[in-house]
């Protein structure tokens, strides 16, 4: 067993290269890689249909609407980030599955890009949630109580 | 080959891919909480049951990709199995994403044959 380099030949080989996940393991990975991209893309469509939409709305209803459009275009950049990011993991897991000699590469590309809209979606949720809690503290102080739709 | 085990610098990228499942699925468990606690309604409480789903799936994706860097002798089976978890987080997202247009388009129908009743 060989720790991080299966096999080693001249040059300056990278970690894990010649490394070839097995048939059972390519179906996962391909499966999962398929299912990233579909939702990278709809992720995408969707903030692209919200950025446009706020603005669009923006343009027509000028400074009046501005938090709110500024607030819907902002919304949308999130997903399409995001979405772009499980897009590029789809095609880097796709990758494992179409090419040989570099599947480890590959599996950690697509790993990077997991990780990352992760990181992006944990960041903007928790402060999504912060921001809520303040709005009900001071609404709460307000003598306000906030209604959800 | 099953025995390969990843090295230092791909364990550090697992390792921070399972650190941040686990912030996601507790900002889930929070926001479906929330959910629940602002108004506890049928919908809503759909929308925290999903919400909870994601966060199981989630910490089950961030318990293979932690047993990758903790655990030796079955690194691939470990990452495969997180990777099939995080595919079941995209058919989950996929599915609540259908739902909530066909509850829309429900919503928009009722409401467009309410309007036509009214005009009749």
């Amino acid at each position: 067993v060989t720790y991080g380099h299966s096999q080693q030949w001249g040059g300056s080989p990278q970690p894990g290269a010649g490394y070839e996940f097995s048939e059972a393991e390519n179906a996962i990975i391909g499966r999962a890689g398929a299912r990233a991209r579909v939702w990278g893309f709809i992720a995408m469509i969707l903030g692209g249909v919200m950025v446009l939409c706020g603005a669009a709305a923006l343009a027509i209803g000028g400074a009046k609407i501005l938090f709110t459009a500024g607030t819907v275009v902002t919304a949308g950049l999130v997903p399409l980030a995001c979405g772009k990011l499980y897009v590029d993991a789809g095609n880097a897991l796709a990758a494992v599955v179409d090419t040989r000699g570099n599947d480890v590469a590959h599996m950690m590309l697509g790993i990077a890009k997991l990780r990352s809209a992760l990181r992006l979606e944990s960041i903007l949720g928790l402060a999504a949630i912060a921001a809520g809690i303040a709005l009900g503290v001071w609404a709460a102080g307000q003598g306000l109580e906030l209604r959800t739709p | 080959m099953s025995g390969y085990e990843f090295g230092a610098s791909e364990d550090r990228v697992l390792g921070g891919s399972a650190t941040w499942c686990v912030v996601l699925a507790v900002v889930h468990l929070a926001q479906g909480a929330f959910s629940v606690a602002s108004s506890p309604t049928l919908d809503r409480i759909a929308a925290a049951a999903f919400h909870v789903g994601i966060a199981v799936v989630l910490l089950l994706a961030a318990g293979a990709m932690r047993r990758v860097v903790t655990t030796r002798g079955r690194d691939v089976e470990h990452l495969v199995s997180a990777l099939d978890r995080l595919g079941t987080l995209f058919v989950i997202r996929i599915v609540l994403l259908c739902l909530t247009f066909v509850a829309l388009a429900v919503g928009a129908l009722a409401a467009a044959l309410f309007l036509v009743s009214l005009l009749d």
